[in-house]
C-alpha cells in the first residue's frame, strides 16, 4: 500500500488548509469550513496545543486509537478514553460559539464487558454526565466476552449513526490481535467513525490502531512529600505517553479535562503542583491549537522511538 | 392413579389406589407423577399444534376424573387449509400417531361439547348446530362440573344431560349454582366459551409448507427473507408496522422452535426483519437442530403500530437517542440497537435513564435499548440529563463507575468520627493524599422501604479520595457517629476516572 502512508498527512494537509483560512476569514463562515471539514472526516482537535501539534491538529476521525494502562489504573484510563469519547462526539468543532447554544451532542456506542463491570462497576450516568457527555446519547453494551465486545464494536462502526465507539476489553486476550484490531481499523475508516479501543492491563501486544496510548495517572508531587492533607480534589489528570502516532514521533503529555468545556489542557508542571490545584494552561479558544505553535516543540524533547506501521 | 393401555388390558383402572392395583398385578411397573412435566409436555406440543391454528389453548383440569390434560384449538376458518374438517383431524391424528401420542380428539361447535364428545367418542366430529344430539346421551360428569355436584346429580337419578334438558333453569340453578348451567349452556352452544390462548393471536401471519423438508441454515435464512417479503405487504396495506416478530420453525417430528425478537421502532423492512431474525437462528441456545427436516416456517407479526408511509417519520417523535440528527440517523440507530440487542440479550443494551432519586444507586436506571412492550412510554418521562456544571480547580461529583454493590472496606481513622487516612480495599492498603467531603446522602425517609436502597438505611457520608498513587475513589460512611450507631462501617462504592 504505497498510498496508505501518505493519506493521513493529505488529511492533516486539509485540515491545516481549513484552519488557515479559518485564521484569514474569521467569523460564521469560516466556522462552517471548518465544521464541514470536520465532519468529512479529518482530525479533531483535543484542545491542547502541544498534543494537537503532536498529533497533526487532532485526532484522527475515521481510525482506530487504542488507550491502554496497568491493570490497576483501569478506572482511570477509562476516564480518559471518556474524555476522548466525549470531544469526538461533540458535533462541529467541539467549540461553543455562545454560552446559549447547547453543545450537541452524536450518539455514542460505549462498550464494556462482564469482567470489567465486576472489577470497577458499570458505567454510572451522574459521573458521565458531569464528566462531560451525555448519558441520553450513549447506547451502553456489557458484552460477556471479549468476542462479543468486538463484535458489537464492529456493528456500531458499521451503522454509521454513530461519532465513536468505545470499547473495554481488559487483560489481554487472545482475540484481540493483530487482525482484530485492523478490521476494526478498516471499519473505523470506511464509515468515517472514530473506533477507540481501552485495553487495561495490556502492556505490549501488536495493534493496527492509528494512535496508541498508555495512560497513568498524574500525581503532582512526588509521593511522600507531602502530607494528607490536601481537601480538594483538582480535575481528573492524567499522565499519558502517546507510544504510538501513525506517522510523527509520540510524545510524553500533563493533560487536565475541563468537563464543563469539554476540552484537554496541559498541566504546566512549573505551577505550586504541591498546592493540589494545577494551572490549566488557557486552551487555544475559539480557535484550535495547531495554527499557534508557540512554545509547541518544548515537550517533544523527551525522546520517543515511533512505532512502525505495522500494517 | 393414571394406567397405560397395557395396564388396562390386565384389569386396572384409573382411581385404583396404588396397593389394591400391586395387589391384583404384582409385577406392575409404576412411574411417580410428574404434573410439571406433563405440563412442559403438553406446552411443547401446544406449540407445535400452532401449526393449525393460532389459537391453541390448554386445559388442564386435575381435579376431574379422568383428569383433563388437553388442548382446546379454535379451527375457526382454518380447516379449509387443511381440506376441511374431517381432513385435518386425521391428519392431526396421524401426526400424533407418528409421535406415539393417543389422543382423544373430537371436533364441535363450543370446547366443553368438544372435551365432552372426545373422552366418551373419540374421533367424532360433531355438525354445527347439533351439539344438543351429540352431548345428550353422556354421563353428565362430562359438563366437567366439580365433584361434589356430579355426586349429587348421580344421586338423584341425573344420570345424563339430556335429563338436565328437562329440568326448569331455577330449579338447577337454585340447586346446583349458576356454574352447572353456564357448562350445561356452553356444552349446548347458548353460551360464548372463553378461550385463553396460550400467545395472543398475531396479527398479521405468513407461512411456507415444504413439500420436501428443508435443513439447511441458509435455506431457513433464504425463506426468512421471502416470508418477510411476503409480510410486507399486509402491513404496508394496513398502514402498520411490525414491532415483535415470531419466526415459528415446524420440525417434522412435532417439534416447533420459536424465535421472537422485538423491534426498537415499528417497521415493514423485509431485510431488516429477516437480518434480526437470521441473526437470532445463528445464535440460539443449543444451536437448532433441524433433525429429519423443517417442513413449516411461519412468520407472524405479534405486536403492529401505525407506521406512516416513510417520508410520514418524524425525527422529534425517535429522536432521543440520535439528537437532532438526520432522519437516516435516528433510523441506524435504531437498527443498530436492535442488531446489539438480538444478539447480546436485551439487559445487555441498554440506555441510562436519569432518575429522580438522590441514593446515588437509584439516581440511574439501565434501560433495554429495545424494549418489546413498549418504549415511547418511558422515553419522554425520562428527565434531561443536566450538563457538566463549570468547576474550576475541583474535580468531578460523581464517580464515573459504580460498582454493583458498595463493598465494606477497612477504614483507618486518626479520630473516630473523621476520615480515613489509610483505608483497605480488595486486600490493598491504600494511603491517602487528597479527600474532599463530606457530602452528607440522608436516606428518602418519605419513600417507603421498598423503594429504598437497603432496609434499614442509614445516613451517609461520602468522600472523594485520592490515594498516593493518584487514584481515585467514592467512599462513604454508613451512620453517624453515635447518633445512628456505634461503629461507623466504612465503603468504596465508585470510581473515578
Amino acid at each position: 500500500m504505497p498510498n496508505a502512508s501518505v493519506m493521513p498527512d493529505l488529511d492533516a494537509l486539509r485540515a491545516e488548509i481549513a484552519r488557515l483560512q479559518a485564521d484569514t476569514v474569521s467569523g460564521g463562515p469560516a466556522r462552517r469550513d471548518e465544521r464541514r471539514n470536520e465532519r468529512r472526516g479529518g482530525v479533531v482537535p483535543l484542545g491542547a496545543p502541544d498534543l494537537d501539534a503532536t498529533l497533526g491538529g487532532g485526532l484522527k476521525r475515521g481510525a482506530l486509537h487504542e488507550v491502554r494502562s496497568a491493570d490497576a489504573d483501569g478506572p482511570l484510563a477509562f476516564g480518559f478514553a471518556l474524555a476522548l469519547l466525549a470531544r469526538l462526539s461533540l458535533t462541529g468543532t467541539g467549540h461553543r460559539s455562545s454560552p446559549h447554544e447547547p453543545a450537541s451532542h452524536k450518539p455514542a456506542l460505549l462498550i464494556t464487558t462482564f469482567d470489567g463491570a465486576g472489577e470497577w462497576g458499570r458505567p454510572y450516568g451522574p459521573g458521565l454526565s458531569g464528566f462531560g457527555l451525555d448519558p441520553a446519547r450513549l447506547l451502553i453494551v456489557e458484552a460477556r466476552r471479549p468476542r462479543e465486545a468486538l463484535w458489537a464494536a464492529e456493528e456500531g462502526l458499521a451503522s454509521r449513526a454513530l461519532a465513536a465507539v468505545l470499547a473495554e476489553i481488559r487483560g489481554d486476550p487472545a482475540v484481540v490481535d493483530l487482525t482484530a484490531t485492523r478490521r476494526l481499523a478498516l471499519r473505523a475508516a470506511r464509515a468515517n467513525t472514530a473506533a477507540l479501543l481501552l485495553r487495561p492491563g495490556t502492556a505490549d501486544g501488536l495493534t493496527a490502531a492509528r494512535t496508541r496510548w498508555r495512560v497513568g495517572p498524574f500525581i503532582p508531587a512526588p509521593p511522600g512529600s507531602e502530607p494528607a492533607a490536601a481537601f480538594t480534589l483538582p480535575p481528573p489528570a492524567w499522565t499519558v505517553a502517546l507510544d504510538r502516532n501513525a506517522t510523527r514521533p509520540g510524545g510524553h503529555f500533563d493533560l487536565v479535562w475541563n468537563p464543563h468545556e469539554r476540552t484537554f489542557a496541559h498541566i504546566d508542571s512549573g505551577a505550586d503542583a504541591a498546592s493540589g490545584t494545577p494551572d490549566i494552561v488557557e486552551p487555544a479558544l475559539p480557535r484550535p491549537a495547531a495554527a499557534k505553535p508557540a512554545g509547541g516543540t518544548a515537550k517533544q524533547d523527551t525522546a520517543v522511538i515511533p512505532f512502525k506501521r505495522t500494517g | 392413579m393414571a394406567v397405560d393401555s397395557a395396564a388396562a388390558a390386565a384389569g386396572l383402572e384409573p382411581g385404583l389406589t396404588l396397593a389394591d392395583a400391586r395387589a391384583r398385578v404384582p409385577a406392575l411397573d409404576t412411574v411417580q407423577a410428574d404434573p410439571g412435566g406433563d405440563r412442559q409436555a403438553l406446552l411443547a406440543l401446544a406449540e407445535w399444534a400452532g401449526r393449525y391454528t393460532p389459537l391453541v389453548a390448554l386445559d388442564i383440569a386435575a381435579h376431574q376424573t379422568p383428569p383433563i390434560l388437553g388442548l382446546v384449538l379454535d379451527i375457526t376458518g382454518c380447516t379449509h387449509l387443511f381440506g376441511g374438517e374431517p381432513a385435518l383431524l386425521a391428519d392431526l391424528k396421524g401426526r400424533l400417531d407418528r409421535r406415539g401420542l393417543t389422543a382423544d380428539m373430537a371436533i364441535a361447535d363450543t370446547p366443553t361439547a368438544a372435551r365432552a364428545v372426545a373422552i366418551v367418542k373419540s374421533g367424532a366430529i360433531v355438525p354445527p348446530g347439533r351439539n344438543r344430539d351429540a352431548v345428550a346421551g353422556l354421563p353428565v360428569a362430562m359438563l366437567g362440573a366439580d365433584l361434589a355436584t356430579v355426586s349429587t346429580l348421580e344421586r338423584l337419578g341425573l344420570k345424563r344431560i339430556v335429563q338436565l334438558f328437562d329440568m326448569p333453569r331455577e330449579t338447577l340453578a337454585a340447586r346446583f349454582g349458576s356454574d352447572l348451567l353456564t357448562r350445561l349452556d356452553r356444552a349446548l352452544g347458548h353460551a360464548d366459551e372463553p378461550l385463553s390462548p396460550l400467545r395472543p393471536p398475531p396479527v398479521f401471519v405468513v407461512e411456507r409448507v415444504f413439500a420436501e423438508p428443508i435443513r439447511l441454515l441458509e435455506d431457513i435464512e433464504r425463506t426468512c427473507e421471502t416470508l418477510g417479503r411476503s409480510l410486507t405487504e399486509p402491513l404496508s396495506r394496513h398502514g402498520q408496522g411490525a414491532r415483535r416478530l415470531a419466526l415459528t420453525l415446524f420440525r417434522i417430528d412435532g417439534k416447533a422452535f420459536r424465535i421472537a425478537v422485538g423491534l426498537s421502532r415499528a417497521s415493514r423492512d423485509a431485510a431488516l426483519m429477516a437480518s434480526l431474525l437470521c441473526e437470532r437462528l445463528g445464535t440460539l441456545d443449543d444451536g437448532l437442530d433441524t433433525g429429519e427436516g423443517i417442513e413449516l416456517v411461519r412468520l407472524s407479526a405479534e405486536t403492529v403500530e401505525p407506521l406512516e408511509a416513510e417520508q410520514g417519520v418524524t425525527p422529534e417523535i425517535d429522536g432521543d437517542l440520535a439528537g437532532e440528527g438526520h432522519r437516516e440517523d435516528t433510523e441506524a440507530l435504531a437498527r443498530l440497537a436492535d442488531r446489539l440487542t438480538v444478539r447480546l440479550g436485551q439487559t445487555q443494551v441498554v440506555r441510562l435513564v436519569r432518575h429522580d432519586s438522590h441514593i446515588p444507586e437509584l439516581a440511574m436506571i439501565a434501560q433495554p435499548a429495545v424494549s418489546a412492550s413498549n418504549r415511547s412510554a418511558a422515553a419522554p418521562s425520562a428527565m434531561a440529563w443536566p450538563e457538566a456544571a463549570p468547576r474550576p480547580g475541583r474535580a468531578p461529583e460523581r464517580p464515573l463507575r459504580l460498582l454493583g454493590r458498595p463493598e465494606p472496606i477497612e477504614a483507618i481513622a486518626e479520630v473516630p468520627d473523621s476520615p480515613p487516612v489509610r483505608f483497605r480495599w480488595r486486600r490493598v492498603l491504600r494511603h491517602v493524599a487528597r479527600i474532599e467531603g463530606p457530602e452528607r446522602i440522608a436516606p428518602e425517609w418519605w419513600m417507603p422501604a421498598a423503594l429504598q436502597g437497603e432496609k434499614d438505611a442509614l445516613t451517609r457520608d461520602y468522600f472523594r479520595v485520592e490515594d498516593v498513587s493518584g487514584r481515585r475513589y467514592w467512599i462513604y460512611r454508613a451512620g453517624l457517629y453515635d447518633r445512628e450507631t456505634a461503629t461507623p462501617r466504612w465503603f468504596l462504592h465508585g470510581l473515578f476516572g
